[in-house]
């Protein structure tokens, strides 16, 4: 699953929302559902997909499953970031280095 | 959250180097945008940009444009102060109140200049720990409106 995916997956409000929820500690469903306006359900679906990018884990404990942020998902993420400004940056250092040499030759 | 996770969402520092005075790196960087920028790839229009403008007065709009003559808003200018650094809020294909803030110092050293792009506001700011909690200035938001950024050109890439 690509980086690209992870951002789309965070594009959706309520689960930037659950997301949240999660950085405080691990919850199991209901428990989310609680805290936020969509239904169970609704909540369940956007567990799957945030999970599917890697940015969320869940582990059963007795007859509950508890969701938590997956640290490794946000490296990812962070990872994406630096690329995207690196790349950039690189760009404007080739395109400075070019205007450079072109103003020293006649 | 654990220590990963805690400097996954730290301002992120990027420095590169050009054989340039500050002044002409300045000029470059700001005037010169559309020349060096990478399009295709980061812009909200991909490969129907063609051109991003860098304003030099404060409270004026980086913008965007495509072939089709459509404009995005990047972000707004917050300090313009060459040739030593340039500021602007951050919210390529998102809403302005979703904004981060993006900082380039141009610094003079040993063969030319130190360019230095800092962007922050994704969760670690100068009021400490309990604007972490913020829902407003959350990483999570920040991070979302890069999606916008890449999604419209950038099919997802096997890792």
């Amino acid at each position: 699953m690509g980086t690209y995916h992870v951002l789309d997956a965070l594009g959706d409000p309520s689960r930037r929302q659950i997301l949240d929820l999660l950085r405080q500690g691990p919850l199991p469903v209901g428990e989310l559902a609680a805290g936020l306006p969509i239904s169970r359900p609704a909540v369940s679906q956007h567990l799957r997909v945030l999970e599917e990018c890697g940015l969320v884990a869940h582990e059963s404990v007795g007859t509950r499953n508890l969701y938590r942020v997956a640290p490794e998902g946000l490296v990812a993420l962070r990872q994406w970031l630096d690329d995207f400004w690196g790349s950039a940056l690189d760009s404007f250092a080739e395109y400075a280095r070019r205007e450079h040499v072109s103003r020293r030759q006649p | 959250m654990n220590d990963i996770a805690a400097s996954a969402i730290a301002p992120l520092v990027k420095t590169v180097t050009v054989a340039v005075q500050p002044a002409r790196a300045f000029e470059l960087f700001t005037e010169h945008m559309t020349r060096w920028w990478p399009l295709p790839t980061h812009s909200v229009g991909g490969d129907r940009a063609t051109a991003v403008t860098m304003p030099t007065r404060v409270g004026e709009r980086i913008v965007e444009t495509t072939a089709a003559g459509q404009q995005h808003t990047w972000g707004t200018l917050t300090r313009w102060d060459p040739p030593r650094e340039v500021e602007f809020t951050w919210h390529p294909g998102q809403a302005e109140s979703h904004a981060t803030r993006v900082s380039v110092r141009f610094r003079e050293v040993a063969g030319g200049t130190e360019v230095e792009l800092t962007h922050v506001g994704w969760g670690v700011r100068a009021d400490g720990p309990a604007a972490r909690d913020n829902y407003d200035s959350g990483w999570e938001l920040v991070l979302a409106r890069f999606a916008g950024l890449v999604s419209s050109q950038e099919t997802p890439a096997a890792e």
